[in-house]
């Protein structure tokens, strides 16, 4: 049992991150999931993948580089079509802005494919050679950087939002859309600035996952559903609710895999997902809370 | 008739030349360039390729060249029907089906409807088998042979063994298969210790195998190479000197990346090339010097065994009708095998349709950077 | 010549196109293969066109949806049963599986259907793997292709495969053309707008899942006869996104689109293979569409070739008799004879009772509301409102910024729910979804009008009478849907409810009713909005700022639409801020202030109350 510990640990900061940039673009976007999120993860990871194997430059430029990638392919969904769907459609969650998301992710997958090709791209551990240990528990050094990166940039969006004159401004687009239009906020700018974190925070997941187990473009989906529920499990309305909702979602899932078998994890994890949606989609842990529009 | 006459006097001195005016017999290619298959199926292409230019140089079949056409699906078995029949029309009389598996049980329905012969090169067990199967010929090991193999080249060195695998649904069954058929030969499977697909930890599972199981051997399987070569990793790093059994996967060149030189010492594993075989070198030999900055990939022996089986055929049957095609595939027995042991043959026949010798494959070690037959 | 030949183009353009894929399938085997995929991703597409173009709902499920078709009749033919019951089986548990996504995420926005759908196929992947005994496990199941013991030829197939994709193409045309189908568009655009009319809007968005799955299903099943054997990779998760896109491409104006769309993509993933990146360019192809062309290629040929039609007939004497698909017109007015509404409101004036306000017992109050409160986190929106609305009275809700009018009409109208209180019309009890309370007898008209831009303004008025005939249960709607599917009737209306439009169109002083609701004036659309509330008869009509964004003219003739009504045994609520005119035109007046009903009355006793000027114009 102790030994799932670590796992768990490191599935769910992967997923928490993920599902923190769902959180982000849902917020400053009035109500918009972006699809491609996973995407945006892959094309980093397996660019970093790409360049450590193929070039010599050192790690630092490795991750810049895949960061901008990743960085870029976001806000170019923002300009390109999530900004005009906002503009076209009132609704955030009408049928165009969804179709809209579902395309983006069909081209971004598509995108990566043709950049890197269909077979997975693994990469390089960080920190190879540290080993730790706490009680009975082991972990590399490469899963230490992962759950701490996690918890540092957990810190810095709650501080972010809480705190930073950029981030009150997206908390308060995310709270009330249709006032902060009537009250002249700078939506437009909230939007970029979300697009911009979320595309940093899933290009670091994705270089954080790609010496995993790899990387391939078909893996975005799961990105995307693990996020999603994740968020929903754990309640859109905190920073904290994607955090708590990943990390919970893992257990249920490694515990299942590992006791059931990992097709009752994806027949679990549907279930679980319907009954979220059905009962509390608000969230289990951290609703939205609802203002008088 | 005439043409044919002319070509064999001037035969000695104007081969190519020759050639260019027969009209040439075409064999269709099956593959996968950019899917989840390519990796092992480009090379499928490249050795079709170095098979059909080694035919030609020798004066082709009847006189005739071979021109290989390609089709690629991507290892779409939706599509692959489509490619397939794509090749029947574009005049293809025989097919190597070298896409994923997938790809290959659709598309040899279209072989057996277009009545055009088939040859298969994955290791799927149920390609040769029916229905479906009348047209199509397996010149790979399929899995269930090279399972035998492994499990009598463990039994006759160690009457005890753990198996290691990752927690997917197809590293869970492939350690329930290798256990049914360890212990049915006799050996005594004593735990199975499994890493989550993804891990980067295995020092738990190797010391319990050590400490707590003491094995001496330990099988290795999975559904990826990542997580197998992660154990194999660990099981050096922790000094423990035990020798580890593995199938073909050991083979591959990226594999052997992920494991490091020193790593492969301590492997057993099922190997298709032996250096006895004197056609098998030639084709490697043949393979490096055309494609200098490509891996080597053993298990391509069985390409270039499908394509003699075709030109075999055509010789028999002096002409390219499937039927009469399939009828002499069918008789040909004791043709030498690209791959395998020195004695390998590639044997067909009507009732069984899987061709490659079962001791095509032979457990092997890796000495003086290369592969050799591991003592017994 | 020209305009008969352009208007069989556009009516049978789809037909053709299908005779002429069969013609192409029919030259060799290659040609076949190709075609008998096109109609497979074809008839996924129109599986897709319910939900998706009707109902404006987006799922995933598609794939898993098709391989529950194919694997059922694999499995059951590899077990020697008769391959048509896995046909029947599969089109039933793919629409079970359908329902239950559908119902878990019924109130959510349709990101939470594409998650749930996705979650579906991934599931179903991992089924066909991990039960190898039932499903073949990763090498699939093989099958002999036939059914009723007569073995498949390939071009028996192609015909059928034609036939299938005509016969679904014409029941969902048929579907759209009907009554249901328009309530289904109005839906799609407007979902509060679809439950005024009596829509029940989440059964039927389940409803038309369901029958999207049924079709898909029977697509797997095409493809699994045309193959001989069924493999997970056969319908695995890129063939639900591929799918997805066909109806855009194709167009939304109608489902032999999506043969076109299906063509497109066959043709862009055949051409993609020497080409290189088609499946990125066909997801640019996409965005485009959403972006830029909604009405997808076959919309826009439609839009081409009416444009060539107008062109053609300018000329033309006829042209005044040319028009849109349904109602036949003849120009100049003619004095419609009296319909039985006038009968009822003449005897009625001549027992004396014009004056909308009789004694209050003779005259029962339809609407009564006792003690509504409503609390949105920390704000009271709405406390203890009680107000009783009379027949034949025209009631004003009024008040500064903020008061709650709209958090009342929502509670009223049941878009949201009161915390407490009691709502009655006509001694039933007024709760649940708003369709509901439409069929008890409440129509609105919207503060932004809510109509059908692609119908005309009669056809807009005549979805009111869907009101009258939208059955409640789950039975009664499927089988709605299934008659409208099977009535060619669609397009043509009979003759009584012409009748009944042009005279309301009369009444509500809608001049032109042929006018594209498109072209029409802003005026037009709250009038027809009127027209479309009360066409059919409804005990209370309540109005949301009805004067909001008009000028004079138009004022005058909402008031005057509105004046007309009264007579008619109706009572009326109008919402607004324009104070002036509510006290010309309402009889009593309920002003709200901060969420409390501050006074009730006649309107120029209510504005002349101290504590009404206070709330307006702040203190003496």
């Amino acid at each position: 049992m102790s030994e799932l510990i670590i796992p768990i640990l490191v599935t769910g900061s992967i997923t928490a991150l993920i599902s923190l940039s769902f959180q982000l673009i849902l917020r400053a976007t009035g109500g918009i999931f972006d699809f491609a999120l996973g995407q945006y993860a892959i094309l980093a990871g397996m660019g970093a993948a790409f360049l450590s194997t193929h070039s010599s430059l050192p790690l630092a430029p490795v991750i810049f580089l895949s960061l901008l990638l990743s960085t870029i392919a976001a806000l170019a969904s923002e300009t390109g079509a999530i900004g005009p769907l906002t503009r076209i459609y009132r609704n955030a969650g009408a049928f165009g802005p969804v179709l809209g998301t579902v395309a983006l992710l069909w081209f971004w997958e598509q995108t990566a494919r043709l950049l890197f090709g269909d077979r997975p791209l693994i990469g390089d551990p960080f920190w190879k050679e540290a080993r730790f240990s706490l009680g009975s528990v082991r972990l590399s050094g490469h899963q230490l950087t992962i759950i701490l990166s996690t918890l540092l940039i957990f810190l810095a969006a709650h501080v972010w939002l809480e705190y930073s004159r950029s981030g009150r401004l997206l908390r308060a687009v995310g709270d009330n859309w249709h006032a902060s239009e009537i009250l002249g906020l700078n939506i437009r700018k909230a939007r970029t600035l979300a697009f911009l974190a979320a595309g940093m925070i899933a290009g670091l997941t994705g270089v954080l996952a790609v010496p995993l187990a790899g990387l391939s473009p078909l893996m975005g989906v799961a990105f995307l559903t693990n996020g999603f529920v994740a968020l929903f499990l754990g309640g859109a309305g905190r920073t904290s609710g994607p955090a708590v909702g990943a990390f919970l979602l893992a257990a249920v899932s490694i515990l299942v895999s590992r006791y059931l078998g990992v097709a009752w994890k994806d027949y679990l994890v549907l279930l679980l997902a319907l009954l979220i949606f059905a009962v509390r989609p608000q969230g289990i842990i951290a609703p939205i809370r609802k203002r008088p529009g | 008739m005439k043409k044919s006459l002319f070509c064999s006097v001037v035969f000695a001195l104007l081969i190519p030349n020759c050639l260019m005016a027969a009209e040439p017999i075409r064999l269709g290619i099956l593959y996968d360039a950019s899917g989840g298959a390519s990796d092992y199926s480009r090379y499928n292409l490249m050795n079709a390729g170095l098979a059909v230019d080694e035919i030609n140089a020798a004066g082709g079949v009847l006189g005739r060249p071979i021109e290989l056409l390609k089709e690629d699906d991507g290892n779409d078995p939706n599509v692959s029907p489509l490619r397939t029949r794509t090749l029947v029309k574009r005049g293809c009389v025989g097919l190597i089906l070298g896409s994923g598996s997938a790809s290959v049980l659709q598309a040899r329905v279209v072989a057996e409807e277009e009545k055009v012969p088939a040859f298969a090169t994955t290791l799927n067990d149920k390609v040769s088998q029916p229905p479906n199967n009348s047209y199509t010929f397996q010149t790979n090991n399929s899995a269930t042979q090279q399972l035998n193999v492994l499990v009598s080249g463990i039994k006759s060195r160690v009457n005890r063994i753990a198996i290691f695998t990752d927690t997917s649904p197809t590293g869970a069954g492939l350690a329930a298969l290798y256990k049914k058929a360890l212990e049915n030969a006799g050996v005594e499977v004593v735990a199975t210790e499994a890493v989550d697909v993804g891990a980067t930890d295995a020092t738990a599972q190797v010391a319990r195998l050590r400490d707590k199981w003491k094995v001496k051997a330990v099988l290795i399987s999975g559904q990826a190479p990542q997580e197998q070569a992660l154990f194999v990793r660990t099981v050096l790093e922790m000094g423990w000197k035990v020798p580890l059994f593995q199938d073909v996967t050991a083979v591959s060149p990226s594999y052997r990346k992920l494991l490091g030189p020193k790593a492969l010492e301590q492997l057993y594993y099922l190997e298709p090339i032996h250096p006895d075989n004197a056609l098998a070198q030639k084709w490697i030999r043949k393979f490096r010097e055309k494609y200098p900055n490509e891996p080597v990939l053993t298990t391509m022996g069985n390409v270039w065994n499908a394509v003699y089986l075709f030109k075999r055929a055509v010789e028999v049957v002096k002409g390219t009708d499937g039927p009469a095609l399939k009828g002499a595939i069918e008789n040909i027995c004791g043709m030498k095998s690209h791959f395998g042991p020195p004695a390998s043959t590639v044997c067909c026949s009507k009732d069984n349709h899987l061709c490659a010798d079962p001791n095509g494959v032979f457990i092997a070690q890796f000495k003086d950077g290369r592969s050799v037959p591991a003592p017994k | 010549m020209l305009i008969i030949f352009l208007k069989s183009l556009r009516r049978l353009g789809g037909p053709f196109f299908l005779v002429a894929t069969v013609a192409y399938g029919l030259q060799d085997a290659v040609h076949t293969e190709l075609v008998i995929l096109l109609y497979v991703y074809a008839s996924l597409g129109l599986a897709i066109y319910v939900p998706m173009i009707l109902t404006d709902q987006v799922s995933l499920a598609y794939a898993a949806y098709a391989g529950i078709g194919g694997y059922s009749v694999a499995i059951l033919s590899s077990r020697s049963l008769e391959a048509l019951w896995g046909v029947l089986l599969g089109m039933f548990l793919a629409g079970l599986t359908a329902c239950l996504v559908a119902l878990a995420t019924r109130k959510l926005s349709g990101y939470f259907l594409a998650v749930g759908t996705l979650l579906v196929a991934v599931a179903f992947g991992r089924f066909l793997l991990q039960q190898p005994d039932l499903t073949g496990g990763a090498d699939g199941l093989t099958f002999r292709r036939e059914i009723l013991n007569i073995p498949l030829s390939r071009t028996a197939l192609l015909v059928a495969g034609a036939a299938m994709i005509w016969g679904i193409a014409v029941l969902v045309q048929n579907l759209e053309r009907s009554d249901v189908g328009r309530g289904l568009f109005l839906m799609g655009g407007s979902r509060p707008a679809a439950e005024s009319i009596g829509l029940n809007t989440a059964r039927f968005r389940i409803l038309s899942l369901v029958l999207g799955a049924s079709i898909a299903s029977l697509a797997g099943s095409l493809l699994a006869f045309s193959r001989g054997l069924v493999l997970p990779d056969s319908f695995h998760l890129e063939l639900a996104f591929l799918i997805l896109f066909i109806p855009l491409l194709g167009g939304k104006q109608t489902p032999w689109g999506c043969l076109v769309g299906a063509a497109v993509l066959v043709y862009v993933l055949e051409i993609a293979r020497s080409f290189g990146p088609g499946k990125l360019l066909y997801g640019l192809g996409v965005l485009a569409c959403v972006l830029v062309i909604p009405e997808g290629i076959s919309g826009r040929l439609r839009i081409f070739l009416s444009a060539i039609e107008q062109w053609a007939c300018r000329g033309s004497p006829e042209s005044v008799l040319v028009s849109s698909e349904g109602a036949n017109l003849s120009s100049g007015r003619k004095a419609l004879p009296e319909g039985d509404f006038e009968r009822g409101v003449e005897q009625r004036i001549e027992k004396g009772r014009h004056h909308p306000l009789g004694p209050a017992n003779e005259i029962a109050a339809p609407l009564i509301v006792r003690n509504i409160n409503k609390t949105y986190g920390g704000v009271r929106a709405l406390q203890d409102i009680s107000f009783d609305l009379l027949k034949t009275e025209i009631l004003g809700i009024v008040g500064p910024n903020g008061a709650g009018k709209t958090t009342l009409i929502d509670v009223l109208t049941g878009i949201q729910n009161a915390d407490s209180g009691r709502i009655v019309l006509g001694g039933q009890v007024l709760e649940g979804a708003a369709s509901k309370r439409a069929l008890a007898g409440l129509a609105r008209t919207f503060q932004h009008p809510q109509l059908s831009m692609e119908l005309t303004v009669g056809e807009n008025v005549g979805l009111g009478l869907l009101r009258l005939r939208t059955p409640r249960s789950w039975a009664g709607m499927t089988l709605l849907l299934i008659r409208s599917m099977l009535s060619f009737a669609g397009i043509r209306k009979p003759r009584k409810e012409e009748l009944a439009i042009k005279e309301i169109g009369q009444r509500v002083g809608l001049q032109n009713p042929e006018e594209k609701m498109i072209n029409a004036s802003f005026g037009t659309e709250k009038l027809a909005e009127i027209g479309r509330a009360l066409i059919s008869k409804p005990s209370v009509l309540l109005m949301d700022e009805p004067f909001a964004g008009l000028g004079k003219t138009e004022i005058d003739r909402v008031i005057n639409a509105v004046e007309r009504w009264r007579l008619h045994a109706l009572g009326v609520i109008i919402v607004d801020h324009n104070i002036d005119l509510m006290s010309k035109i309402c009889d009593r007046l309920l002003v709200l202030d901060s969420g409390i009903a501050i006074a009730c009355g006649p309107p120029n006793e209510v504005l002349a109350e101290p504590h009404v000027q206070k709330a307006y114009f702040g203190g003496d």
